[in-house]
């Protein structure tokens, strides 16, 4: 493929694959946010 | 060709790399953080159908009692720990027809009221509650109260140990005062320091004006809390004992002993566990219901004291 289209290409997948790293870092920190206590600890081993 | 191979080999590689990268943060952090119990129990602390007056497959204690009250029924709420006991208090004394549950909520007309500890102290100041089963108020409950101009009586009704949990798989079994005291004043930050594994310690907490974290603070001794909610390290929390082992009742959380006493029925009531408290039933000095006092006297009688035992706590006698 040309320089330019592959250029494209990986601007597109960088974009994604940090929006979707961050959106899951926020969405833990969220669930961290409002994890019981009860529930986070009993999580260690599953 | 070999331009679009290598085109396609970074593309790929591009790809597997936030792939992995991700599932490593999902597998570590995020599946940590997933709250798997039940709807009800992650929203009320506690299944409250579980544990519903006048309903043949509930859990609460039943106990038939000469004692009736027929009108003018006081309006009862409580903290999540103590909702098995309010709820046989009502299946014991009050006509089947006073409560009413939609599913998920009672009814605003309802004479058993469930809003956890925080609202149910709320719900006594503003007379919208009669008498909340809970333990000790916060500074900033007792400071509602003040500022509303209520003077609140607090009659215990039962004893309570004060827990810390962790994970079934952590090898410490027992801390002393000081060992808890340190971790969340931030002096202890590696379980190594205190007779674990080389791991950080994630020392949780729970929100302002909750039972547990009120007791929490109380145990502190004035120290601060000083540590931050985080991803890392194996975690250590802090909870009520029937709460743990009779609401919860997971079998991946364990109790720690404290200063080598495990929190077990007989060292609550012989005091040898160091963290005993109150419960208490709570209630207006100025409420005008006569029912009251009259509901209050035979919490602490003999029947009222057999519901609380039986339910899991130790009575106050």
């Amino acid at each position: 493929m040309s320089d330019k289209l592959f250029n494209k290409i990986v601007a597109v997948i960088l974009i994604i694959g940090i929006v979707s790293t961050v959106a899951l870092a926020g969405y833990t920190v969220h669930l961290r946010k409002n994890a019981s206590i009860t529930a986070y600890i009993s999580s260690e081993s599953k | 060709m070999k331009k679009l191979r290598n085109q396609i080999f970074i593309i790929a590689a591009i790809v597997l790399t936030f792939v992995i990268f991700d599932l490593g943060i999902y597998n570590v952090f995020t599946k940590r953080c997933i709250n798997d119990y039940s709807e009800s129990l992650q929203a009320k602390s506690v299944e409250l159908d579980e544990y519903l007056p006048f309903d043949e497959n509930s859990k609460i204690v039943k106990l038939d009692s000469e004692f009736k009250l027929m009108e003018n029924l006081p309006v009862i709420d409580g903290a999540a720990a103590l909702y098995p006991v309010f709820s046989a208090f009502v299946n014991s004394v009050y006509p089947e027809n006073s409560c009413s549950f939609d599913g998920k909520n009672f009814t605003p007309e309802s004479a058993l009221q469930y809003t956890n500890t925080r609202g149910a102290y709320k719900s006594v100041v503003d007379g919208t509650a009669d008498i909340v089963l809970c333990a000790s108020p916060s500074e900033e409950q007792l400071a509602y109260a003040k500022e509303k101009g209520v003077d609140l009586e607090f009659v215990p009704i039962g004893c309570e140990a004060f827990v810390f949990i962790v994970n079934k798989e952590n090898p410490v079994d027992n801390l002393t005062a000081e060992q808890v005291r340190g971790i969340y004043s931030g002096k202890y930050k590696n379980w190594s320091e205190i007779g674990g594994e080389n791991t950080p310690i994630a020392a949780l907490q729970r929100n302002e004006g909750s039972g547990s974290q009120t007791a929490m603070l109380s145990f502190m001794n004035g120290e601060k809390i000083k540590v931050k909610n985080t991803v890392f390290g194996k975690a250590i929390g802090f909870s009520f004992r029937y709460y743990v082992e009779g609401i919860v009742e997971d079998g991946n959380i364990k109790m720690l002993s404290l200063n080598g006493v495990y929190p077990n029925a007989e060292n609550i009531r012989n005091k040898t566990y160091p963290i005993v408290g109150e419960i208490y039933a709570v209630y207006r000095k100025d409420n005008s219901n006569a029912n009251v006092p009259l509901l209050i006297d035979w919490m602490l009688s003999e029947e009222g004291q057999q519901i609380v035992e039986k339910s899991g706590y130790i009575g106050i006698k």
